[in-house]
């Protein structure tokens, strides 16, 4: 399990995060801390075409999505 | 809600947001500027006279609407996060650079899409410098540019921008000769301000569901194969599309009303628009959208689009319309003067200059 904290950054920088990892190591499984919910749509979107499954966990303020 | 982050449903928030526009336009808008953000701060700008330019003065209610209507949805749906701190004065200059080269276009993306469906030619040329925009700001994305993290801050930051606009427009209700109001030319053509107001709120409802964004759209085409924010604009430009058929207002010309042919400018200028909008994550709507969800970020650079938009005019920076010849007057070509055309040029060399200033990595 891989913790990709992407929290604060402008759009798309998150998700280009998300696929630089995703290209290293596919079957890696992720954890993405982000601070926005339109950043949470665009990861679960983009894991989604990756053929990955998403889960998503509200901590305080930000936002937990499991890739895997 | 599911449905609205489909294609499907992101085309039918950009119809809504079509058919809001063309009655805004039916309303009394100027025709090809129904909803403009470059403009309509422009005239805001000009209302609380903070430049003189008479014929664009007008204190535009849809400017309002978006702010308070995405700050209105955010708290509702739980979405508003109060954050500031991503290199707060790089964006501040960043949206006074996007005002004044949309003013030298004569509108932002927007106006652009709407200009395009009416037949417009010349913003096609605008187009195709704000794709070339667009794709350069890609590159650096995709070589690691960043303007730094924003952090979370206490929640009333995110508060002000949306209350102090209200309290504005609700002087401009109250006390109107507080402000001033063109009687000629674009910025005395509106619709009545409670259809005004009406619509920005639902358009800033719209825009903060559907993540519209007219840079956006591009930039996930060329980083992600992602067309889901291309779905909002082609509802957008479809609906417009088919109001300027029906009302007769579709015309193919070299440009359409404030408009120029002066194209290797309107490539230049939206070219700057498209790289700069990458480069602050998001396009002038965007950038109200995100400043209405708790972004002190965005807040500045709408503040910076606001002192622009004064800046552009008190400065002459902002493209004169094209007119063509009648039996009065004759032919103008208008376009930028010189110091227009300089402004745009020194733009694309510090949004270069910022685009390698991102690409350094943070010290933790």
């Amino acid at each position: 399990m891989k913790e990709l904290d992407v929290r604060g950054l402008s759009c798309p920088e998150p998700v280009l995060i998300l696929q630089d990892a995703l290209k290293k190591d596919k079957s890696e499984k992720y954890t993405v801390l982000a601070s926005e919910a339109h950043v949470v749509k665009n990861i679960e979107h983009f894991a989604c075409s990756q053929g990955k499954k998403t889960s998503v966990k509200e901590v305080g303020l930000d936002y937990e999505i499991t890739v895997e | 809600m599911r449905f609205f982050n489909t294609k499907k449903g992101l085309l039918t928030l950009g119809i809504i947001a079509g058919l809001g526009t063309a009655l805004l336009a039916y309303l009394g808008n100027p025709k090809n500027m129904a909803f403009c953000i470059a403009c309509f701060i422009r005239d805001t700008a000009g209302a609380m006279k903070f430049h003189n330019a008479e014929v664009v003065q007008y204190f535009r209610p849809e400017i309002v609407g978006i702010i308070f209507g995405s700050f209105l949805i955010s708290l509702f749906s739980k979405e508003y996060r109060s954050t500031a701190g991503s290199s707060p004065v790089i964006r501040f200059f960043l949206g006074v650079i996007m005002m004044n080269c949309a003013l030298v276009f004569l509108g932002c993306p927007l106006r652009m899409i709407l200009r395009m469906s009416a037949g417009d030619i010349s913003s096609y040329f605008g187009l195709v410098g704000f794709i070339a925009g667009i794709a350069t700001g890609a590159f650096f994305l995709r070589k690691g540019f960043s303007l730094g993290k924003a952090y979370t801050v206490k929640k009333e930051n995110g508060y002000a921008l949306p209350i102090v606009v209200v309290a504005i427009f609700s002087l401009v209700i109250a006390v109107p000769s507080l402000f001033a109001f063109s009687e000629k030319g674009p910025g005395s053509m509106h619709a009545i301000w409670i259809a005004s107001i009406v619509v920005g709120l639902l358009f800033g409802v719209i825009a903060q569901r559907s993540r519209m964004c007219f840079a956006g759209s591009i930039r996930d085409i060329i980083l992600l194969k992602d067309f889901r924010i291309f779905s909002v604009i082609g509802g957008i430009f479809i609906v417009i599309l088919a109001y300027n058929l029906i009302t007769n207002n579709f015309k193919l010309v070299a440009f359409g009303p404030i408009a120029h042919a002066q194209n290797v400018w309107n490539i230049l200028s939206m070219y700057a628009v498209g790289f700069c909008a990458v480069l602050l994550g998001g396009c002038p709507l965007r950038q109200l959208v995100l400043a209405g969800t708790g972004s002190s970020d965005s807040a500045i650079t709408v503040l910076g689009m606001f002192v622009g938009a004064a800046f552009a005019h008190n400065f002459k920076i902002a493209a004169g319309a094209a007119a063509a010849k009648t039996a009065e007057k004759a032919a103008v070509s208008g376009g930028p003067g010189i110091n227009g055309q300089i402004f745009v040029i020194v733009s694309i060399v510090v949004l270069f200059i910022v685009a390698f200033y991102g690409l350094k990595k943070e010290k933790n």
